[in-house]
């Protein structure tokens, strides 16, 4: 296939750092349409117009680090400001259906919602058959950060993280986009592990005000919200919380909190803590696609007694995001005012100001 | 400006119809329906190489609201209401109340189409066209009733600013007064369609599955 964005000469330049007789000529040259297209292209894809290059030259790749949603991904140097980057590779070819439609998704999401609480996508780069996302480094994930202790997070640090991911989560759900996908391996922090990012928006979409129907295959078994298991296809920002509830719970008692094989072994193993939703506990359950009636009957455990290691107002905290109804579920923003951050609110938000800050000035 | 030849408009449209559908829809037309669609007059070459062309050219800036979830918003405040005003005259059974409201909703996609093809409209945002389309419909509809009742056309108009109610004021955060000039662009360009070439729209709604609106009598005016 013949690259409209050709990598060398002149192309791989930003016309708009030519001086402006070139600049001129160049648009009176015979390929005017090609010449056109490739400075909408730098322009388009140069962020903030401040960088020199967008092309894959800019970047010196140093090993696989993991295989996303879609394509795999590599560390990469970034040669103009020696920082570490992580380059979502994704291949584009005639073949295929051009852009995947995560990718798409993905990029147009990250593109609306800039948080620092959400990792960064610094750059796109579309050359010859590969579409490249270039997104700021993080070291680990919180699965490392998990089978790096033998204890659960308790205290501070333990809400610390939460309150970061609540930002992060309500930025998006304020500008009405769910992240679908919200699980350990999708949360990443620095090495000091201060710093807390939602990452992969592989699966995320926007939500328009009617609620659409979506697939109900997405999210990983163990942080899937009870409604999406029970086949509900109209869902809310809800689904987010249910997962936030179930990472909380992970930290606090070091082990996941519901591990179901299937489905059905997951809303077992859900309904086994929580107790069997009814018609009482849960309105309009039971017209759900793959209710059942033939559920075990259990009741509702103590939450306290499954999470000894967290506090009472986290406790609170955690059965507001494991309600059953997704409109009673707290949402995020309901939970960043939660008692249980009042420890760390003003500190943590002290950060966030100074992240933003340096984020965009 | 990115110059398009006239040749390629059609392929833009394909693409820019190809990216929406992966955008929005859980299963996107495949590449080979795009080539049918357009009477294999683009490649999948090409149709590629233009869809990577749109998402450079717009920086991949696709999460934008459109008219539709502002009119569904509206549409979703006025179901099951009294929309039209009509007190004691109103439908009884939920079936014809029904009937009633899907009426509304495709009386407010033809305004919604007809702005989508005037360069006036431009100037609005989408929601200020939303709310102009919701209250033209209601308009219509109201003026259809009332000249079933035998009256007068301007007889049994309510206030304008009774169908523009205080839960529509209250959920749009807007008065009829900020969208007034809005709906003024969009009536005009609805009788001005009539004495053109372009009868696409116009010919989708005078098919009985979108409600016959085309053919209903359109306000000339909006009510003082």
């Amino acid at each position: 296939m013949a690259s409209a964005f050709p990598t060398t000469g002149i192309a791989a330049t930003s016309v708009a750092k030519l001086p402006a007789d070139r600049r001129h000529d160049s648009n009176y040259d015979d390929d005017e349409e090609q010449q056109q297209q490739q400075h909408l292209y730098n322009v388009a894809c140069s962020g903030r117009g401040t960088l020199p290059t967008s092309s894959v030259e800019r970047y010196e790749r140093r090993g696989k680090i993991g295989q996303g949603s879609y394509g795999k991904v590599f560390q990469c140097r970034d040669r103009v400001t020696d920082r570490l980057v992580a380059i979502k590779e994704i291949s584009w070819n005639c073949e295929d259906e051009g852009l995947p439609s995560s990718a798409l998704r993905e990029v147009a999401l990250l593109k609306e919602v800039q948080h620092p609480n959400m990792v960064r996508l610094i750059d796109t780069i579309m050359e010859g058959k590969k579409f490249l996302l270039v997104f700021e480094y993080l070291d680990k994930d919180l699965n490392h950060l998990l089978a790096s202790r033998k204890t659960p997070l308790v205290g501070s640090k333990l809400k610390t993280i939460m309150f970061q991911l609540l930002t992060g989560l309500h930025a998006c759900h304020s500008r009405r986009i769910v992240h679908r996908d919200i699980k350990p391996q999708n949360i990443l922090s620095n090495r000091e592990e201060t710093v807390f990012k939602l990452a992969d928006f592989g699966l995320g979409r926007a939500f328009a005000v009617p609620q659409q129907t979506y697939t109900n295959e997405v999210m990983t078994l163990y942080y899937r919200a009870p409604e999406v298991l029970l086949g509900e296809r109209h869902y809310l920002p809800a689904v987010d919380m249910w997962s936030m509830g179930c990472v909380l719970a992970e930290l606090a008692r070091h082990r996941t909190m519901f591990a179901g094989e299937g489905a059905f072994t997951q809303l077992i193993a859900i309904f086994r803590e929580l107790g069997t939703p009814d018609e009482v506990s849960w309105p309009g359950v039971t017209l759900l696609p793959h209710y059942n009636t033939q559920f075990p009957k259990w009741r509702r455990k103590d939450l306290q007694q499954l999470l000894p290691t967290l506090d009472r107002d986290g406790i609170d905290l955690l059965d507001g995001m494991f309600r059953y109804k997704p409109e009673e579920r707290i949402s995020a923003y309901e939970a960043l005012q939660h008692p249980w951050f009042d420890e760390v609110r003003d500190d943590c938000l002290c950060t966030l100001q100074r992240q933003m800050l340096e984020q965009y000035y | 400006m990115n110059y398009v030849p006239r040749a390629r408009l059609q392929l833009v449209g394909v693409c820019a119809l190809l990216l929406a559908a992966k955008y929005e829809e859980i299963w996107p037309p495949e590449i080979k329906e795009c080539v049918h669609i357009s009477a294999n007059t683009y490649s999948r070459e090409e149709i590629i190489v233009m869809e990577r062309s749109i998402c450079a050219a717009l920086g991949f800036r696709l999460t934008v609201p459109t008219v539709y979830p502002f009119a569904a918003r509206l549409w979703s405040v006025l179901e099951d209401t009294d929309f039209l005003q009509l007190g004691q005259a109103q439908p009884d059974g939920p079936e014809e109340r029904e009937r009633l409201f899907s009426l509304l909703q495709k009386a407010t996609c033809f305004f919604l189409e007809h702005a989508v093809l005037d360069y006036k409209c431009l100037q609005f945002t989408p929601s200020q066209v939303a709310n102009a389309a919701v209250y033209l419909a209601l308009l219509t509809l109201r003026l259809r009733h009332t000249a079933a009742q035998g009256e007068g056309v301007d007889a049994g108009l309510p206030a304008p600013s009774a169908l523009w109610s205080d839960q529509l004021r209250h959920y749009s955060k807007t008065t009829l007064r900020e969208f007034r000039g809005c709906a003024e662009v969009i009536l005009e360009h609805v009788h001005y369609v009539p004495t053109t070439k372009y009868q696409a729209v116009r010919r989708k709604y005078s098919s009985s599955k979108y409600g016959e609106i085309a053919k209903m009598l359109i306000p000339d005016q909006l009510p003082q």
